[in-house]
């Protein structure tokens, strides 16, 4: 008696639902990016669709944390004058950590809030937090203008190395790409990291220095220097120190340019872990 | 390789090996819940379908049709068990609607796109999917406001526009009015024909009859029956009946009989 796993191969049956080789599930995803284009700029439109000033709150949800952060901790806390351009300082933190942190925020809940879409298309699901950076990016792209104009009040000159912030963001996407498919992963089996991620995320920024230098101030706090490393080469930090490197004249981020070196390490780091770790969870996304 | 062989990869299109789906549950009442139960829907079924067979599958609410249907198409992890075919199956079926947030017409654009049309193809057919949905007065409006009925036409409108080697449906989802039930109707009748293998669940007895050559009967999760439609259909039904007459009875608790709603 053949066994029917043989009989289906004489057949020239394949197996559904198997988990594709690494190679061709990558493909695979190549080959949906129509799909992924569609879906990220359907999703914006719905977002903003929901809300009277629509698209404007690309620029107000910056705008206004921007405004919090002023008042606490350039205000209250006199973070304002630890660095000569504050606002300018505030301003490239906020963007630049808005996309990882939504990055993170809506990739992890992609799969497990879209399982019905997961259910009724033939899709792979590394589709669903892939388009959820995508999404991100482009509102990211959308609310840039913005961040130059901030930029240019505040005094900044428009120098040569601005043109290596177009090279700061194309490290970022892959490491929020990474970030939001071991999310995804996690959450799709455990929903309970919905509950602390946005809070998680806020204490990352906080500790990356997007609100102020913080390394300045925990220097003076005499920790091990390990603390200190930590908090200087730790990815949030890393990103936000390559993009005001490349931003602002009158503020050199601790590090120098080994940020650019662990920017580049990190980015393929998070995008292989999280391309791995969410292939070999695949076939298990319907679920649950 | 010898004739045996070579025949067989001429006719088998479906092959399910002891094919077994459960759903995890986390039971409420706890404030730290041990740990999840599983709620198994399928529980082993093996079948072979070959090309140009047409397999009707019925059962109670809650037998496990749909579940079943949708681990052929690839769509639920399977806890035991393989599901292998000639190309991948594609199903038509109710289930959760697409996007909710987003437009009939969006959701139209995106699931043609996942069904592996090209830009421009989906460009060129849509007015004639929107036309065909019957739902072209609500296109531009969010699926969220739709009726189950209107979302239904929708999804069928959508899935029904390509062609499909192995054609997967969920009769429920011929829902609506008399002139689009008699669409799509039509509309099912040609995919049959087009398609190689189909199967179909339904609980409508003379559907079953009138266009199935095999039926499969499904009980808790297993397969009860298997054989031609007349023997399988008429075991099922005095199944049905002894049920009817135990509950009139009281001899056991609420049960539900086949009836022509659809499944949850």
């Amino acid at each position: 008696m053949m066994s029917a796993a043989q009989r289906a191969h004489n057949a020239g049956l394949v197996r559904i639902g198997e988990r594709q080789g690494l190679v061709t599930y990558l493909r695979a995803l190549w080959q949906r990016r129509e799909f992924i284009r569609a879906y990220a700029r359907a999703k914006t439109q719905a977002g903003y669709r929901t809300r009277r000033l629509g698209p404007l709150w690309e620029i107000l949800d910056p705008l206004t944390t921007m405004a919090t952060y002023w008042v606490l901790f350039g205000l209250l806390l006199g973070a304002r004058t630890s660095v000569p351009n504050y606002l300018g300082y505030l301003a490239v933190g906020v963007f630049t950590f808005a996309v990882i942190r939504r990055s993170a925020q809506s990739g992890a809940r992609s799969v497990s809030a879209n399982r019905g879409l997961l259910t009724s298309l033939p899709i792979p699901a590394v589709i669903l937090p892939t388009a959820a950076v995508v999404q991100q990016v482009r509102a990211f792209l959308v609310s840039l203008p913005v961040l130059v104009v901030v930029l240019l009040l505040t005094g900044e000159p428009v120098t040569w190395s601005w043109l290596f912030a177009p090279l700061a963001i194309l490290l970022i996407i892959p490491f929020g790409w990474g970030i939001a498919l071991l999310l995804a992963r996690w959450m799709s089996h455990t929903p309970d990291i919905g509950g602390v991620l946005p809070l998680v995320l806020r204490l990352w920024g906080l500790a990356s220095g997007v609100m102020f230098p913080i390394t300045e101030r925990i220097s003076q706090l005499d920790l091990p220097t390990w603390v200190e490393y930590v908090l200087v080469y730790n990815p949030g930090a890393v990103y936000l120190a390559v993009m005001r490197d490349a931003l602002l004249t009158g503020y050199t981020p601790p590090g120098g340019v080994a940020n650019w070196v662990a920017a580049a390490v990190w980015s393929l780091i998070a995008a292989t872990a999280g391309v791995v770790v969410f292939w070999r969870g695949e076939g298990t996304y319907g679920r649950d | 390789m010898d004739a045996t062989e070579s025949a067989e990869k001429s006719t088998l299109r479906l092959l399910l090996d002891d094919v077994a789906v459960s759903y995890r549950v986390f039971p409420h009442g706890r404030l730290v819940p041990r740990r999840a139960q599983q709620v198994e829907a399928v529980r082993g079924v093996s079948m072979e379908i070959s090309a140009g067979e047409s397999v009707g599958i019925i059962g109670r609410n809650g037998a496990g049709k749909s579940t079943l249907l949708r681990a052929m198409a690839g769509l639920l992890p399977l806890t035991r068990g393989a599901v292998y075919a000639s190309s991948p199956p594609v199903l038509l079926g109710v289930g959760k609607t697409l996007v909710p947030r987003l437009s009939g017409r969006e959701n139209i654009e995106l699931g043609c796109l996942a069904l592996g049309m090209t830009r421009a193809a989906v460009r060129e057919r849509i007015d004639e999917i929107i036309d065909f949905s019957g739902v072209a007065d609500h296109i531009e409006l969010p699926l969220s406001t739709y009726s189950s009925g209107m979302a239904a036409r929708l999804k069928f409108a959508i899935a029904s526009s390509v062609d499909h080697e192995i054609l997967l449906l969920d009769e429920a989802l011929v829902t609506g009015d008399l002139d689009f039930k008699e669409r799509s109707m039509d509309r099912m009748r040609q995919l049959r024909d087009r398609a190689e293998a189909v199967v179909l669940v339904s609980h409508s007895m003379s559907a079953i009859r009138g266009s199935c050559t095999r039926v499969v009967w499904i009980e808790k999760g297993r397969i009860e029956g298997d054989g031609k439609p007349d023997e399988v259909i008429d075991a099922y039904s005095e199944e049905s009946r002894r049920r009817r007459r135990d509950r009139r009875q009281g001899h056991r608790g609420p049960d539900q009989g086949p009836d022509q709603g659809s499944d949850p």
